[in-house]
C-alpha cells in the first residue's frame, strides 16, 4: 500500500510550488494529501501527531526559504524551531522521527515539490508501517510468563 | 452528613489526602469519611456512597476493579488532583515499556509476578470510568480545593471550573521582549518582577489552567504545568510545545535542544498520558510481537 503524507503548505511559497508542479505537470506519487495553511508558522505540532495517530504515514511541513522570504517575517523561522523538537519528541514516543520532515519550498520550485514529495515516499515505503494507535484501556495488562 | 470515600488508586503519592488533611476541620467535620485508603482501615467498600473522591493514576488491574466498583457504589465521582485527572507524573512511566521498566528498577531476576498485574500504561481515572469533575493540581492549590469542595457538601453543585491559564493571573509584568536565549534556572540571575518567559526560562504558564493565583511564577519559580491544560486544550504538551518553539523561533534549533534536551519530560511532565500519543508506541510492536509467538 502507498504511504500517506500529509503536506502542510503555506499559502505564498509551498502551495505555489505545489500549484506550479501540477501546471508543469511534474509527475509524483499520489501519496501527498495536501494542506493549505497560511502560513508556516500555522503549521503546529499538533497536527503532525493527529495525523500520525489517524493512519497518515508521514508530515511534510514545508514554508518559504530562509532566511526572509516569509510573508509574515517569521513563520518558517517558528516552523524549524517546532519540527526540531517534534522530531525529539517523536523518537521518546517510540515514533522514527524521520516520519516528520521538513523542507523550504518556493513557488517557483515545482521540481523540488515533486522529487522531495518522491523521496519521502520512497523513505517511508522503507520503513516498517506504524502500528494503530489504540486507546490506553485497550491496551490491557501486562501478561508474565 | 454526606458520606465521602477517599479512593487512592497505585499510581500516587498521597499528596492529594495530605491536602485534604490540611484544610482541617472546614471539611473533615462536614463529612463522614466511609471509605479510606490512607487516613483509615476498611476492608471493604460500602454502598451508598455520596462523594468519591479518586487520586493516583490507574496503573494496575486492581485499580480498574476499584475504580468500576466505586463507580457503581457512588453517585458523584471525583477525580482529585492532577495524576487523577489527567495522568500526572505517574503517567511518565508511558514513555517507557513495561517489562523494560521492572528491569530497570527490579532486576532480571525479581519480577512482582503475582503481586502487581500492571496495566500496560498507565491513565488517568477518565479513561475507565464516567467522572463527574476533575480538580486538578499536584496537589490542588488550598483555596481552590476549600471553596470547591465546600461548594459541593453544602450547596450539592459543581463550581464552574477556572477557564483561564496561569498567565492570565500571574502579576508578573510583560513587556513583549523576549530573551534571545535560553535558560535553565539557576544559570542566570532572573529578574523577580518581570515574566521568567521573557528571561527566557522555560515557564509553561502559558497553557495551564488558572487557579493557583500563580503561586510559583510569582515567588520566581516558573510553572511547570501542574494544574493540567484549560478546558479549551486537549493536550497540554503539544501545545506548550509548539508555542514555546514559537517564543525561540530565532535560536538555532540545534541550540534549542540542547536547552531542552527532554522535550516530553518539559511538556508532558504532568499529562502524557492524556496526549495526542499517549505512551511509547513500542509498547504496540511489543504486544503485536507476543501475540505472533
Amino acid at each position: 500500500m502507498k504511504p500517506k503524507i500529509l503536506v502542510l503548505t503555506c499559502t505564498y511559497c509551498s502551495y505555489a510550488g505545489a500549484d506550479m508542479a501540477g501546471v508543469s505537470k511534474i509527475q509524483y506519487p499520489p501519496s501527498a494529501y495536501i494542506v493549505r495553511l497560511i502560513c508556516s508558522g500555522r503549521e503546529e505540532a499538533l497536527f503532525a501527531l493527529t495525523a500520525l495517530k489517524s493512519g497518515f504515514d508521514g508530515v511534510l511541513f514545508s514554508g518559504c526559504h530562509l532566511p526572509a522570504d516569509c510573508h509574515f517575517i517569521s513563520g518558517n523561522y517558528k516552523a524549524r524551531a517546532r519540527v526540531a523538537l517534534l522530531k525529539k519528541l517523536l523518537s521518546q514516543l517510540g515514533v522514527e522521527k524521520n516520519r516528520v520532515k521538513l523542507e523550504w519550498i518556493s513557488a517557483s520550485e515545482g521540481e523540488k515539490f515533486a522529487r522531495v514529495i518522491s523521496e519521502f515516499t520512497e523513505e517511508l515505503e522503507e520503513m516498517k508501517p506504524l502500528p494503530k494507535i489504540v486507546r490506553i484501556r485497550d491496551l490491557g495488562v501486562e501478561e508474565y510468563d | 452528613m454526606i458520606k465521602v470515600a477517599l479512593v487512592g488508586l497505585s499510581g500516587y503519592c498521597s499528596g492529594c489526602e495530605v491536602a485534604l488533611i490540611d484544610l482541617g476541620q472546614e471539611i473533615l467535620t462536614k463529612v463522614n469519611i466511609v471509605y479510606s485508603t490512607l487516613v483509615a482501615d476498611y476492608e471493604e467498600i460500602p454502598s451508598n456512597i455520596d462523594l468519591s473522591l479518586v487520586s493516583g493514576a490507574v496503573r494496575t488491574e486492581h485499580d480498574i476493579e476499584i475504580l468500576k466498583e466505586i463507580r457503581e457504589k457512588s453517585s458523584k465521582v471525583i477525580a482529585l488532583g492532577t495524576c487523577a485527572s489527567f495522568g500526572g507524573i505517574p503517567g511518565l512511566a508511558n514513555l517507557y515499556v513495561v517489562r523494560d521498566m521492572l528491569k530497570e528498577v527490579y532486576g532480571e531476576k525479581v519480577l512482582p509476578v503475582e503481586v502487581l498485574k500492571l496495566t500496560r500504561a498507565a491513565a488517568p481515572v477518565s479513561e475507565y470510568i464516567e467522572v463527574d469533575y476533575m480538580i486538578p493540581g499536584c496537589p490542588p492549590p488550598y483555596k481552590l480545593l476549600r471553596d470547591t469542595l465546600l461548594s459541593i457538601v453544602e450547596k450539592n453543585t459543581f463550581p464552574k471550573p477556572p477557564f483561564k491559564t496561569v498567565c492570565d493571573e500571574c502579576p508578573l509584568e510583560k513587556k513583549d521582549e523576549f530573551s534571545s536565549k535560553v535558560y535553565r534556572l539557576g544559570e542566570i540571575e532572573i529578574d523577580p518582577s518581570r515574566c521568567l518567559l521573557e528571561q527566557g526560562i522555560l515557564c509553561m504558564g502559558i497553557a495551564t489552567v488558572a487557579g493557583c493565583k500563580a503561586h510559583c511564577p510569582s515567588r520566581g519559580a516558573p510553572c511547570r504545568g501542574c494544574r493540567g491544560p484549560p478546558p479549551s486544550i486537549s493536550d497540554q504538551g503539544e501545545r506548550l510545545l509548539s508555542a514555546i518553539a514559537s517564543v525561540f523561533s530565532r535560536i538555532d534549533p540545534q541550540q534549542l535542544l540542547e536547552k531542552i534536551p527532554d522535550p516530553a519530560g518539559y511538556f508532558y511532565r504532568f499529562t502524557l498520558p492524556s496526549g495526542t500519543i499517549p505512551y511509547n508506541v513500542e509498547v504496540l510492536r511489543r504486544v503485536k510481537h507476543e501475540d505472533r509467538d
